[in-house]
């Protein structure tokens, strides 16, 4: 199943954040100022401020990560998603005015199915794109996987999923992970994941039982149980990773963020984030010594197409849970 | 389980269509039975009490700043309808107060815990006081059997049961929820409707009003309505008109009784001539 050829003495490099809630705070403060002043449109290039912050301020083996996106390319993307809007906008308008009352309804429903239809394309664009603008010692993230099996890995899986109560969602998710990290390149070195829902089904079922009795609780253990799995099934360059998160830990961790924000009116977000940020990093971790410049090559090679974007916008819209496959949020 | 066995199970697409099928049959049962029974059981153990407070807070959000009509001819008129259909339901345990707006608006709506409001636009629409009686008794009906309160329990479960389906896959599987859940009040309030008009026919019958008039009310309304809705009435929240009147018919028909008629025509167009003028301030309920 899994190798546990390591000792307690194999050393490990974890993922390091050496942001503050200080430089956070007043981070956060520049960038909603100035996106209610300019009506919004300064939201593209705050983004970027933000994820060029959290990514800049991590390092591996010493190493820091480098973010090269634009607001350009991000306001551009809005823009395009904006394009989009007005045609839904329009054609729910239509069917309002030639169907009546009827027909809202029937645009609803629409939206809905096209909504779900862009799901996985929204996913896939915006994983190019955030993969390609980000490097590390000198050499570029990238994607290389086909829309078209993102698609034949999502609909199946995400229907049986629908249609069984959730219970078919450890097959489904193992297979969208090793979707995700296969497919992801480091330079030319790709991931690897050999993770099978059978192993995440124990846990799974025992949340998905005590899910009503513990008013939603229970997920997080789980969340935990496949953040662990993931992270031990997930490899680069023959060597595995490991993840030492609990439920318990990432509950109170929930459960500060909740109560502090409230107490605070929000103002204590940053300081907040900041901890839970460092939580996350600090329990992941790649097993053994690892030269990554060397395998790197030091040069920004350009793996595949970089994208557009639009999908990154478009997965914001839509509010979708994204990372880069092992635990990470950008 | 070894985990051969299991990895072997989850493998099997057999084992996963008699999963889907499993859960599309107890979310079914769900949703048709235990839902409505489980709303209905709540919903009988709010207190009538508060059920009032609701039905106020309602109606004064329905009836907005339009005028309440003050007209004694046309509010006696309508108080001796509903006492004669209330006559033959002494357990009633509720005030029932029916007020009359003056609005063109063709419609009437029954309140949690008794009122009911008539606008006169349908008052006016009405050539007989047993076409009035006949609304009244399906909106009476709703009252006695507090489909209003009970449809509340039934709108939360079901947004409940949406969620815990959509689990937390995104947004646009959220608003794929609320579309159902949308579908699933309408096709709920249907069956109240259903469940009002039967009770509404048992009610005339008791107290020996004739059936005749309500469903030549709903036989006018049907020639105007469903040329609208046509197939499309599905989405609507009373079921086609034609079925109504159907149904209506078909329970009429078992029951022979002579009827007492509830008033002369000459009374009932004073009533409605009296309806249309307004003697209340603005903003009095």
């Amino acid at each position: 199943m899994h190798d546990a050829t390591y000792t307690d003495d194999t050393p490990t490099h974890s993922l390091k954040f050496h942001g503050d809630g200080d430089t956070l705070f007043w981070l956060y403060l520049k960038t909603n100022l100035l996106t209610l002043l300019t009506l919004g449109v300064y939201a593209s290039w705050g983004t970027v401020a933000l994820r060029n912050y959290f990514l800049s301020n991590t390092t591996f083996a010493g190493h820091r990560l480098v973010y090269a996106g634009t607001g350009r390319e991000l306001f551009v993307g809005s823009l395009k998603l904006l394009g989009i809007y007005i045609v839904l906008a329009v054609i729910t308008a239509v069917l309002r005015a030639t169907l009546g009352p009827i027909g809202m309804l029937v645009a609803r429903v629409l939206l809905y199915v096209v909504l779900f239809a862009l799901t996985p394309f929204a996913l896939y664009s915006a994983r190019r794109y955030r993969l390609s603008r980000t490097s590390l010692a000198g050499t570029r993230f990238s994607f290389r996987g086909s829309l078209g099996e993102c698609y034949r890995v999502f609909m199946p899986g995400a229907l049986v999923t629908g249609m069984t109560l959730g219970l078919y969602y450890p097959v489904w998710h193992t297979r969208m992970r090793a979707y995700w990290l296969r497919n992801t390149y480091y330079g030319s070195e790709p991931f690897a994941y050999d993770g099978e829902g059978v192993d995440l089904f124990g846990p799974f079922f025992i949340s998905w039982l005590l899910l009503i009795p513990t008013l939603g609780l229970s997920r997080i253990r789980y969340k935990a149980a496949e953040m662990r799995h993931d992270a031990a099934s997930a490899s680069f360059a023959g060597h595995r990773f490991k993840s030492t998160v609990t439920g318990w830990e990432m509950f109170v961790i929930a459960l500060r963020m909740l109560l502090f924000s409230l107490i605070t009116l929000g103002l204590a977000y940053p300081w907040l984030l900041v901890r839970a940020v460092k939580y996350y990093t600090s329990r992941l971790a790649l097993i053994g010594e690892i030269d990554i410049v060397e395998i790197g090559g030091g040069v920004s090679i350009r793996g595949g197409d970089t994208g557009g974007a639009t999908g990154d916008t478009l997965a914001a819209a839509l509010d979708i849970d994204m990372d880069f496959g092992i635990g990470l949020q950008p | 389980m070894s985990r051969t066995r299991l990895a072997g199970l989850l493998a099997s697409p057999v084992a996963w269509i008699a999963v889907s099928a499993t859960a599309v049959a107890v979310v079914y049962t769900a949703y048709v039975w235990l839902i409505p029974v489980a709303a209905a059981q709540v919903a009988d153990s709010v207190p009538v009490a508060w059920e009032a407070q609701l039905g106020r807070a309602v109606t004064a959000q329905l009836v907005g700043s339009r005028r309440v009509s003050r007209g004694r001819v046309a509010n006696r008129a309508v108080e001796r309808i509903t006492d004669r259909l209330l006559s033959a339901h002494p357990a009633n345990p509720y005030n029932i107060t029916v007020t009359i707006i003056n609005d063109p608006t063709e419609n009437a709506f029954a309140a949690p815990g008794g009122r009911i409001v008539v606008f006169t636009g349908l008052m006016r629409r009405m050539e007989t006081p047993e076409q009035l009686a006949g609304v009244l008794a399906h909106e009476l009906q709703h009252v006695l059997h507090r489909h209003g309160t009970r449809s509340i329990f039934q709108q939360s479960a079901v947004a409940v049961l949406a969620s815990v389906l959509g689990g937390d896959s995104g947004s646009s599987m959220t608003a794929a929820m609320d579309g159902v859940s949308t579908m699933g009040a309408l096709a709920y309030s249907r069956r109240y409707e259903r469940e009002a008009d039967a009770a509404a026919v048992e009610m005339l019958r008791r107290a020996r009003v004739d059936v005749r008039g309500m469903v030549e009310f709903f036989q006018s309304v049907g020639a105007s309505e469903e040329a609208e809705l046509g197939a499309l009435s599905y989405f609507s929240t009373h079921p086609a008109t034609s079925s109504r009147i159907a149904s209506i018919e078909a329970i009429a028909r078992d029951h022979d009784y002579v009827a007492r008629p509830l008033m002369t025509p000459e009374e009932w167009t004073a009533a409605v001539h009296d309806a249309r003028r307004y003697r209340a301030a603005r903003g009095d309920r």
